[in-house]
């Protein structure tokens, strides 16, 4: 047996090294008043009332130093969530309760925007004007993405059949080009991400609202993991306070809030383009007809939620809608709509 | 009998078993009780580690999959396994040729050689959406990417191979009167089989890394499509039903090329070669 | 004929000035060449800025943007090493032990093979879910796809050693660390660096395209938002950048090869 190196040694030295190499790049453990809020996307107008909040102080007077982090899908961000791995998320309601009720403690804590503004984008020229328009279409959607059980949901309100729509897994960088190179007929996608930017270019697009077609739901909310609710409930009543004092302050001041969310990411949209959207799409859904506050969508848009969620969304019924959410966190003088 | 060469042996014993016996069972046993104890150690995870079956599915979750989804998996793994095959037949046809220019030309070599690593290094999976809106969300867009990737490997480990030959052989070659061709094939081309077939080999997982990722970015079909798929829709099960499957394909694949290698160069004893 | 053929890979290139001039021009043709078919046949074409840009557009970008495209390079380049070093150094060590103990490498062997086949990228989105959008699942991607590669060669490097060799340094008492020090690690060398080479270029794919499909920062990730705002000069204009880091780190690697091992001539031989 030739001689070598201990080999005891180097069974150690190996394994060392991976665990360095691991420990190195796990991130520390978050003190109290230290926060992690996962968004479910790259920076864009969603992230406008949490940035202006920071922006004005509202955290920090709360005693929240906060950490954002972009995301790159509702679905992901709420599995995130799940693990612990952040401690607030800004996810679609829909990906959230699909991982909630598969297992995944998570609940939403607050609904910033009420309405879902996520539907089918076409060109204008396109043709598309009806459900039924669609068959025989390509369909992209991003996996991983909000749109999927929404899409799901109105393919099958809609009585569509998956056979007759061909729907395309296709990562949500490529819609722009698809959709003007005319590779595909319509994106699962919202206002905000393609048709303004297009408009800007001169290219003309339509919106088929999901919310339109049968597939109403509350959209974008807060989500958090119940061990971390359990944990330090004071911490995320503290955190929703503050938050829909931003959206309120927001709503006052569009404008600066784009340049809060300018500041902290400036590779997202240009202010014009960011500033059009986030007034002509995104301030119109947070308050629907019926809500008392910001935060709060009306009982009926939770029962007809929970009514889609349940028929089309292979959402189990074992649970009612009220296992989901939670309005335990909201400030009792939430901002009114 | 010593294994080990010229050491003197120590006292002669009966062996238990013969040699090739307890060398055939080392190498299919061990690694199979490795696996079992791997596989037990996941089976347990959830109770030993506390991991939620919604982050990591048992083995008992997941292999049912295979047969309880089986028309879901057979059918996905065609278009990845057509696009492997397709993309790798182009890489390879186009790749061999152009290593035996580059091997004979000690100009081509210098020149078009670094262009070729520039083309290698370069990340080219970002190019894949790029490919889509140019072309359509086809097949198109996948098998060139798959070509592309395959390229490099084979070219590389063949150019090797054909500038492996002993220049001796080639006096031979000269003093029998053999045409330029008969060089070829009777000398260059075996000579360079085995760096060749080393080249095919890493050529044909690049292959398969390069439809997985395109069909990350884009598809409606396949196995990465289906794993994208059923991650977007929490199903674990199925998600690592369909890596596995992926894996497997991939085995096959190797199987085969292995197969072919031994058939072409059967003077090779294949004992540890990767 | 076949003289022909032995003559041409022999050939004497052309000394003097001419002839380091020819090797300066010789490559630099071929890989200018293609961008300026690019660019004749994109402006000619007059196709529009968000189907492909001009190299010259890029270019210009390049410059432009080179403080951000720096940064997000630095970032990248920081997880190519880490993900190299924890798959690297693992590889040597853990080839070494396969290369004494037979067992261990009958053992393992097939397993290695099994992985090696697989496509280990298809288990990037598993990583994403379980670790985060954060550092870890790259590195760890880039890690095991450096792992086997140098494993794989390390191994080779060290078995490749005559077992005569050592009853030299058995008599002469030489000490294990002595004996690893000086006679299996060299000759082990020059495979070992041959195998860091490929992961290392390995290691730089897998992390911009882990970038691209899910990261927040880095050049992948700056490439996937140019493509999402239509912007392909940008686009085109990182990938060029992830060019020049691949460059970089081999010829590190060339210089590390030469700085170790005086006594082989590097040739440009491709492995």
């Amino acid at each position: 047996m030739p001689i070598g190196f201990s080999r005891r040694k180097l069974a150690v030295l190996s394994a060392v090294g991976l665990m360095a190499g691991l420990a190195w790049g796990t991130p520390p453990a978050s003190a109290a008043d230290h926060m992690k809020m996962t968004f479910n996307w790259v920076a864009d107008t969603g992230y406008i009332p949490f940035l202006y909040a920071d922006q004005l102080g509202y955290y920090k007077d709360a005693g929240i130093e906060m950490e954002f982090e972009q995301g790159r899908g509702s679905m992901v961000t709420s599995q995130l969530i799940a693990q612990g791995k952040a401690d607030v998320g800004y996810a679609d309601s829909g990906a959230a309760i699909s991982v909630a009720s598969k297992g995944g403690p998570i609940k939403i804590i607050a609904v910033i925007n009420q309405a879902n503004s996520y539907g089918l984008v076409s060109l204008a020229d396109s043709g598309i004007k009806t459900p039924q328009d669609l068959i025989g279409k390509k369909i992209a959607v991003c996996p991983g993405c909000a749109q999927v059980p929404l899409l799901d949901a109105f393919m099958a309100v809609q009585h569509l059949d998956p056979a007759k729509v061909e729907i395309q897994n296709v990562q949500e960088s490529a819609f722009a080009g698809l959709l003007t190179e005319k590779k595909i007929d319509a994106v699962a996608q919202d206002p905000q991400t393609i048709m303004v930017p297009l408009a800007e270019k001169g290219v003309a697009t339509q919106m088929m609202y999901f919310r339109d077609n049968g597939v109403a739901l509350v959209s974008f909310g807060l989500i958090a993991n119940e061990e971390k609710l359990k944990a330090n409930p004071d911490l995320y009543k503290r955190f929703v306070a503050a938050s829909l004092k931003g959206l309120a302050a927001s709503m006052k001041n569009p404008e600066a809030g784009v340049d809060a969310l300018r500041k902290y990411y400036p590779d997202s949209a240009p202010k014009a383009t960011a500033l059009a959207s986030f007034t002509k799409y995104d301030i119109p859904t947070f308050c629907i007809a019926g809500a008392k506050s910001l935060g709060s969508p009306p009982q009926s848009a939770w029962d007809m939620s929970y009514e889609i969620m349940t028929k089309s969304m292979n959402i189990p019924t074992d649970k009612p809608m009220s296992f989901y959410y939670t309005t335990d966190y909201l400030p009792a003088d939430a901002p009114s709509c | 009998m010593s294994l080990s060469g010229d050491r003197p042996t120590a006292r002669p014993r009966a062996p238990l078993l013969s040699a090739v016996a307890a060398d055939r069972l080392l190498r299919i046993g061990l690694p199979t009780l490795l696996i079992a104890i791997f596989l037990g150690l996941w089976q347990l995870s959830d109770t030993l580690f506390d991991i939620p079956v919604y982050m990591l599915p048992r083995p008992s979750d997941f292999v049912p999959q295979f047969w309880l989804s089986f028309p879901k998996l057979w059918h996905n793994t065609w278009p990845t396994a057509v696009v492997i095959l397709g993309g790798f037949a182009i890489g390879t046809v186009v790749s061999i040729p152009l290593a035996y220019a580059i091997a004979s030309s000690r100009m081509l070599e210098k020149g078009l050689y670094p262009a070729l690593v520039i083309l290698q290094i370069a990340p080219k999976t970002i190019i894949a959406p790029l490919l889509i809106v140019w072309f359509g969300t086809g097949w198109m867009p996948q098998l060139a990417l798959t070509t592309v990737m395959t390229f490099f490997p084979i070219l590389v480990d063949s150019m090797t191979g054909f500038k492996a030959v002993d220049p001796r052989l080639f006096y031979i070659a000269d003093s029998t009167g053999a045409s330029r061709f008969e060089t070829f094939r009777y000398i260059r081309l075996p000579a360079a089989m085995p760096y060749i077939f080393s080249g095919l080999k890493i050529g044909m997982v690049s292959a398969i890394t390069g439809v997985m990722v395109v069909e990350y970015i884009a598809s409606n079909a396949g196995l990465g499509y289906l794993t994208l798929w059923a991650s977007a829709h929490l199903d674990m099960p199925l998600m690592f039903a369909a890596i596995l499957t992926t894996a497997f394909l991939g085995l096959v694949l190797n199987l085969v090329l292995t197969s072919v290698e031994l058939l072409l160069m059967p003077w090779l004893k294949r004992d540890h070669d990767s | 004929m076949v003289s022909r053929i032995r003559r041409s890979s022999e050939e004497a290139a052309p000394r003097g000035v001419a002839g380091s001039l020819i090797d300066v021009l010789n490559p630099a043709l071929w890989i200018l060449a293609p961008l300026v078919i690019w660019e004749i046949a994109a402006r000619g074409m007059r196709l529009p800025d968000y189907i492909l840009p001009l190299p010259s557009q890029v270019v210009l970008r390049l410059v432009a943007d080179r403080d951000n495209l720096l940064l997000q390079a630095g970032r990248s380049s920081l997880l190519i090493v880490e993900g190299f070093l924890v798959g690297a150094i693992p590889g040597i060590a853990v080839g070494l032990l396969m290369a004494s103990a037979r067992l261990l490498e009958k053992a393992l062997y097939p397993l290695i093979v099994f992985i090696q086949t697989t496509p280990q990228i298809a288990i990037a989105p598993l990583l994403i879910v379980w670790f985060g959008y954060g550092a870890l699942p790259k590195v760890m991607l880039a890690a095991m796809l450096t792992f086997f590669p140098v494993l794989v060669d390390s191994s080779t490097g060290f078995k490749s050693i005559d077992p005569r060799v050592f009853y030299v340094t058995r008599s002469m008492g030489a000490s294990r660390w002595q004996t690893f020090r000086r006679v299996q690690l060299p000759a082990a060398l020059p495979l070992i660096v041959s195998g860091c080479k490929i992961s290392l270029l390995i290691s730089v794919t897998v992390v911009i395209v882990v970038e691209f499909l899910s990261s927040n920062e880095g050049l992948g990730y700056v490439a996937v938002r140019a493509l999402s705002n239509q912007d392909l000069s940008l686009m085109f204009a990182a990938i060029f950048m992830a060019i020049g880091i691949g460059l970089a780190f081999s010829y590190l690697v060339d210089l590390g090869e030469w700085l170790l091992m005086p006594w082989v001539r590097v040739g440009r031989r491709g492995r």
